[in-house]
Formats: structure tokens, C-alpha cells, sequence
């Protein structure tokens, strides 16, 4: 069991407690002091009276002192973390969904939370980031945050998700309606000769046949470097855009990257339009560069930047579960509240401390037997 | 003549109409109202007794004789004046519950008379150091003898019994010695009395108490502290109040036996009550048997 605070610089004021005992030590009050010309006729009495005021008088102290302390405590916001309550709080989910660019919300997500607060920005960066901040200020629960998206390559990157705690789950969730694995063939020059390749986009599996004399399919061709496979293969991956019916297209279109093998590249300058660029780095804008080269070919802008998807074992990777932490920043939970309380009863316990020790009942009814008297 | 404030002028003159007696024959240097242990021939009768050869014929009773046959001389009494010494115990205890104003008024009262009526009074306590003025008649030393008193207070310092001592010494005749005290000091201070009255002095112990000595009237429960020694004691009045006063009498009683036993008066005076009845009735007893 532990305990944190929500405000722990209150607690520099428990050092009011001082006050009260200050106040005791200096004012206290003394017994009834009566000076006597002779104690030769008196003996000490065992007073009950004497006795009381001593313990009512430290328990005044000790409730006085209570009510500061509880007062100061309760001020504070502390948050009691009993192994019941973090268990409750490990099973209720604070959720922070994140829409990739260009996708919808999907339906109930598995597993029910307690808060759920969705986030879409057209770039996917902000909108990780305000999911955090969201997350951040949440009760104590354990935070979830769930992408929903396409996952092409290039839109997520380990760096987006760097932002995000650790100790906050991560969890992707393939968006409805994701295109189908896409196809294509590309020219890559290897080993001194053409080469085509085959990627089934599904599962980046690449099949390597050799097709120097089979005839090229497809309206766009990419040469590129040698030792440039990775570079090649983001191209493809990007050209391969939705809604680009690249067989329709009325020109054929060759990206060259500069340091391509201009041999082969004269071999298919007859049958396909060549557009020159300098190589993208990182690989992965690569995609953005190839279309906007094809943009300015074909005059055919794509409606949207599709591209392949981020391999499942790499989001796998990303993934993490969520798991709740007493670092997570708190809310009052009620705990203030049963101080309060209980100042208040220390507050009304005081108040009829300070009255009965007014007169002591002895007092009390010597007054009323000498009231009678007279 | 302005008189120092130790009692008002009223309680003064409620007791004019009287006057300080001895009960003893004291010895004075001048005529006065007092018996003296000198027998001469002066106006007021005292006795008869036998006649001696030697007497002179001029006082026999020749008429007595006549009616008796026997030969009787007259004799006289010769009266002188008093001197009175005031001794106050100015310890601690007395500074309780106007213990010590009362002191102070009955012997200003009492020496006032004295004064009054042409004897001679002094007052003499010891707090650390001895406080006397000695006995002397005249109206112009009651300023010194109220003054005197209206100095005094009560002091750690007293002591009741060296005061008394130096009583012995400083009355050289036979006179009035009147002790104004609460006799807690009572082992130390009844034989220092009893040697006054064996000197011949006319001793009369004033004791002075406050009501609430008598009858521990001091409300709930409280820390009692000891007015001479400090030492303190948590009480509770109401429980031990019975069994308080039954001491306190008998304490009372004890001095009182012993003061009176010794041929001394006693007279007691309770502060916070009218002190002039109490004083009348001392007074009128004096002078019914002086």
C-alpha cells in the first residue's frame, strides 16, 4: 500500500501543528494556584479533577493538533493506493484512438474503456501527440492507445511512436476497407542486367525470376541503382496508388533515379516516358517523390497517397500492452473527503473537550450546594 | 497632622472613649494610669495592711482602729506611666487574605490609644533586619509609630521569634508587650512569650486569621502553595474541609491554652470581619480588671 499526493507541496504546511503545541506549552493553562499560609493541616488529595484536566488537556492538544493535520492532509489530495484500488484502476482503460489520415472511425473497439476520446489530424505526428497529452491528464487508469489506420509505409514510424510513455499500451487496429494487396513489377538492375521483380504487397514476399526476355507489364517502370533494392522497392510500393489505374495510363513512365544504369535505361526510352530524379533519402519518401514525378508526367494526380502497409511484425513489435502505473498522473479519488470527515468529528470532539473542561463537575456542584445553601 | 494609611481615622476615634490598661503593674518614669509595683502615698487608695514600727503615723487609720483596735496603715497606689511595644510578626504567612492590613490596623488602633492617652509605644519586627522604634509617649511620635508600620510587609526574611527576643531586650521595665502574629512559628515563639511574661511584661498575643483559614473556603480543587516554605500541594477543599477545620481548632486551641496558661492574653481577630467590637470588648475586659 502507498500513498501519493496531489498537491504535495501542501504538505509544508503540516508544519502548523507547531502552532497549537507552541500555544500549549506557553499558555497552558496552570492549575489553580492558592497560596496558603500553612499546609500543616492539608494533605495531597488524590484528584480526580487534576487528573482529568491533565488528559483532557491532552486531548485537546492531540485533537487540535488532529484538525490541522487532517485539514493540511486533505489539502494535500492524497490518493491511497490499496491493492483493491490499484487493481481497479489496472482494469479501467483510458482510451486515445488515432485516426490515420484518410480513415474513417471504425465500429466498438475490443474491450470496453471508461474514457474514449478519438484524434485525427492530417498529419498523424500531431495527432499521436495530442493523444498523449490527453492521455496524460487522465485519471489513474491504464492508457490504451489505439491507431487505427492503413498503416502504409512511410505514414508510421518508430519515431512517431517514441512519444508516446511506455507505460502507456499501443495497439493497432487494421482500418476497414483497407485496399487489397497490391501487385506490381519492377525493373531493378542487378548483377550488371535487368531483373524484374514481383512484390505482392500483402506480404512483401519478392519473387525474383529472371525476365530479360519476357516483354515489361505496366505502365511504370522504375530503374533503379544498383544496391538501391531498398530504394526500389519504397518506390513501387508508392506508385502502386489507389484509384490509379496505371494500365489506362497514356503514357508509360520510366523513374529513373540518378546513378541508374543509362544502358538499360536506353533500352526503354522508346516505349516509356523517362523522368530523371535525384534519389530520395530516406528511402521512405521515396513514395512522395515517385508520385509527384508521375504527377507531372501523366497530369494524373492520385486522390490519395496509398501506401503499402507496414509489415504486421513490425506493428507487432510496436505494440505493447497496457498496464496501469502509480507515476500516472492523479485525481482525487474521495480520499480527501474521509479527512475532512474526520476533522470535522475532531473539530466537534474539540469543542466539547474545551466545554466540559470549563468547570469540572465538582466545581459544578459545589456551586449548586452552596446555591442552595444560600 | 496627617496620619500614614494604615488606618483610617474613623477606626481611630470609634475607640476614643477608652483606653489601653495593663492587667499587670508595669513600671513607668512618670505618673500615669497604670498600676506600678511601687507602693507610695499618693490620692488613690490600694490597701491596708498591718502596722510596722517605722510607719509613719500619718497614714495609720485611726478610724479603723477605733472601730477595731488594731493598728492599720493605709496604703496608696501608685500609678505610672505604660510603655507598650508593638511586635509584629511580618513573615510570609501573614500576607494572606488581609492578614497582615488587619495586623497593621489593630496595632496603629491600639497604639494610637497608647498614645492617646500618654504612654509610650514603639513597634519593633525583624524582616532581615530589626525595625524598631522604641517606645515613646507623646502625639508626635504616633507619626513615627503609624509611619513605621505602614512600612512594614511581609518579608521571607522574618522571624517572629528573634523580633520577640529583641523585645526582651529593648524593654528594660516591666511593660505592655502586645504580639500581633498568625503564630505558625508557634514552637519558636510561645517560649520566647513565655519569657516576656516571666520578665513581668504584660503580654497579650494578638492572633490574627483569615476566614478562610478556618474553614478552607477555596473553592474547587487547586494547587496550594505554602506561603512561607513554597512547597506545594495539590487539594482538594471539599474533600478534606471537615477534617481541616477540626485541626484548625484545635491548633487555635492549643495556642490559646498555652498563651492563657502563662498568665499572657489571648485575643484573636479574624480579618474581613469588623475588628472595633473585637477591640471594644478587649478593651472593656482590660478595664474591668485593671
Amino acid at each position: 500500500m502507498s500513498i501519493q499526493w496531489l498537491s504535495p507541496w501542501v504538505l509544508w504546511g503540516l508544519a502548523l501543528v507547531g502552532v497549537p503545541i507552541a500555544i500549549h506549552l506557553l499558555v497552558r493553562e496552570q492549575s489553580r494556584r492558592v497560596d496558603f499560609p500553612s499546609l500543616r493541616f492539608l494533605r495531597q488529595s488524590q484528584l480526580a479533577a487534576f487528573r482529568r484536566r491533565r488528559i483532557q488537556d491532552a486531548l485537546l492538544l492531540a485533537c487540535r493538533v488532529g484538525i490541522i493535520a487532517l485539514g493540511v492532509l486533505a489539502l494535500s489530495g492524497p490518493v491511497l493506493f490499496s491493492p483493491w484500488r490499484s487493481a481497479a484502476y489496472a482494469r479501467r482503460i483510458a482510451r486515445a484512438i488515432v485516426l490515420e489520415p484518410g480513415t474513417e472511425a471504425a465500429g466498438p473497439l475490443e474491450g470496453a474503456a471508461f474514457v474514449t476520446k478519438t484524434f485525427s489530424r492530417p498529419d498523424i505526428a500531431d495527432a499521436l501527440a495530442d493523444a498523449a497529452r490527453w492521455l496524460d491528464g487522465q485519471p489513474p487508469a491504464a492508457r490504451e492507445l489505439v491507431v487505427l489506420g492503413r498503416f502504409g509505409r512511410g505514414t508510421l514510424t518508430s519515431g512517431h511512436l517514441r512519444a508516446i510513455p511506455t507505460s502507456t499500451g499501443v495497439r493497432f487496429v487494421k482500418a476497414e476497407g483497407a485496399q487489397a494487396p497490391r501487385q506490381s513489377t519492377t525493373l531493378v538492375l542487378r548483377e550488371g542486367g535487368l531483373q524484374a521483380q514481383e512484390l505482392y504487397l500483402s506480404d512483401e514476399s519478392t519473387r525474383v525470376w529472371d525476365s530479360s526476355l519476357q516483354p515489361m507489364t505496366g505502365a511504370l517502370r522504375i530503374a533503379a541503382a544498383p544496391g538501391d533494392q531498398a530504394l526500389a522497392d519504397a518506390a513501387v510500393r508508392a506508385a502502386l496508388v489507389g484509384g490509379i489505374r496505371w494500365s489506362d495510363a497514356a503514357t508509360r513512365v520510366l523513374v529513373v533515379w540518378d546513378g541508374a544504369d543509362e544502358r538499360a535505361v536506353q533500352r526503354l526510352t522508346d516505349s516509356a516516358t523517362i523522368v530523371r530524379m535525384p534519389r530520395p533519402v530516406p528511402a521512405a519518401t521515396a513514395a512522395t517523390a515517385v508520385v509527384n514525378a508521375v504527377e507531372q508526367v501523366t497530369a494524373r494526380l492520385p486522390r490519395a497517397l496509398e501506401p503499402t502497409a507496414i509489415p504486421m511484425e513490425q506493428l507487432q513489435a510496436w505494440s505493447r500492452p497496457s498496464r496501469f502505473t502509480p507515476e500516472a498522473p492523479l485525481s482525487d479519488e474521495g480520499d480527501r473527503r474521509w479527512l475532512w470527515l474526520m476533522a470535522i468529528a475532531l473539530l466537534a470532539l474539540e469543542y466539547w473537550l474545551r466545554r466540559s473542561r470549563v468547570q469540572p463537575i465538582h466545581d459544578i456542584v459545589e456551586s449548586v450546594a452552596e446555591e442552595r445553601v444560600a | 497632622m496627617s496620619r500614614p494609611h494604615v488606618v483610617t481615622s474613623s477606626e481611630l476615634q470609634s475607640l476614643r472613649d477608652l483606653e489601653l490598661a495593663t492587667r499587670r503593674t508595669v513600671e513607668g518614669l512618670r505618673q500615669g494610669l497604670h498600676r506600678s509595683p511601687f507602693h507610695g502615698f499618693s490620692a488613690e487608695f490600694s490597701q491596708y495592711r498591718h502596722y510596722r514600727p517605722g510607719d509613719d503615723l500619718k497614714y495609720v487609720d485611726w478610724k479603723a482602729f477605733a472601730r477595731t483596735d488594731r493598728l492599720y496603715t493605709r496604703q496608696f497606689r501608685e500609678t505610672t506611666n505604660l510603655s507598650a511595644l508593638f511586635v509584629i510578626d511580618v513573615s510570609r504567612s501573614m500576607n494572606f487574605a488581609g492578614k497582615f492590613n488587619l495586623a497593621r490596623q489593630v496595632t496603629s488602633v491600639l497604639g494610637s490609644l497608647v498614645l492617646d492617652q500618654g504612654d509610650a509605644a514603639g513597634v519593633l519586627a525583624i524582616d532581615g533586619r530589626a525595625r524598631l522604634v522604641p517606645p515613646r509617649s507623646g502625639h508626635h511620635h504616633l507619626r513615627v509609630f503609624l509611619t513605621q508600620i505602614a512600612q512594614l510587609a511581609p518579608s521571607g526574611d522574618a522571624s517572629l521569634a528573634d523580633a520577640l527576643r529583641q523585645a526582651a531586650v529593648v524593654m528594660k521595665r516591666r511593660g505592655l508587650v502586645v504580639v500581633v502574629s498568625d503564630f505558625y512559628e508557634e514552637d519558636e515563639c510561645l517560649p520566647q512569650l513565655r519569657r516576656l511574661a516571666h520578665m513581668g511584661h504584660d503580654v497579650v498575643a494578638i492572633h490574627t486569621v483569615a476566614r478562610q483559614e478556618l474553614t478552607l473556603d477555596a473553592g474547587g480543587a487547586a494547587e496550594f502553595v505554602d506561603l512561607e516554605s513554597g512547597r506545594r500541594l495539590l487539594v482538594q477543599p471539599s474533600e478534606m474541609r471537615a477534617g481541616y477545620r477540626v485541626a484548625v481548632e484545635q491548633w487555635i486551641a492549643t495556642v490559646r491554652d498555652t498563651i492563657t496558661r502563662d498568665g499572657m492574653e489571648y485575643l484573636q481577630v479574624v480579618a474581613g470581619e469588623p475588628v472595633e467590637p473585637v477591640l471594644r470588648r478587649f478593651l472593656m475586659s482590660r478595664r474591668g480588671t485593671g
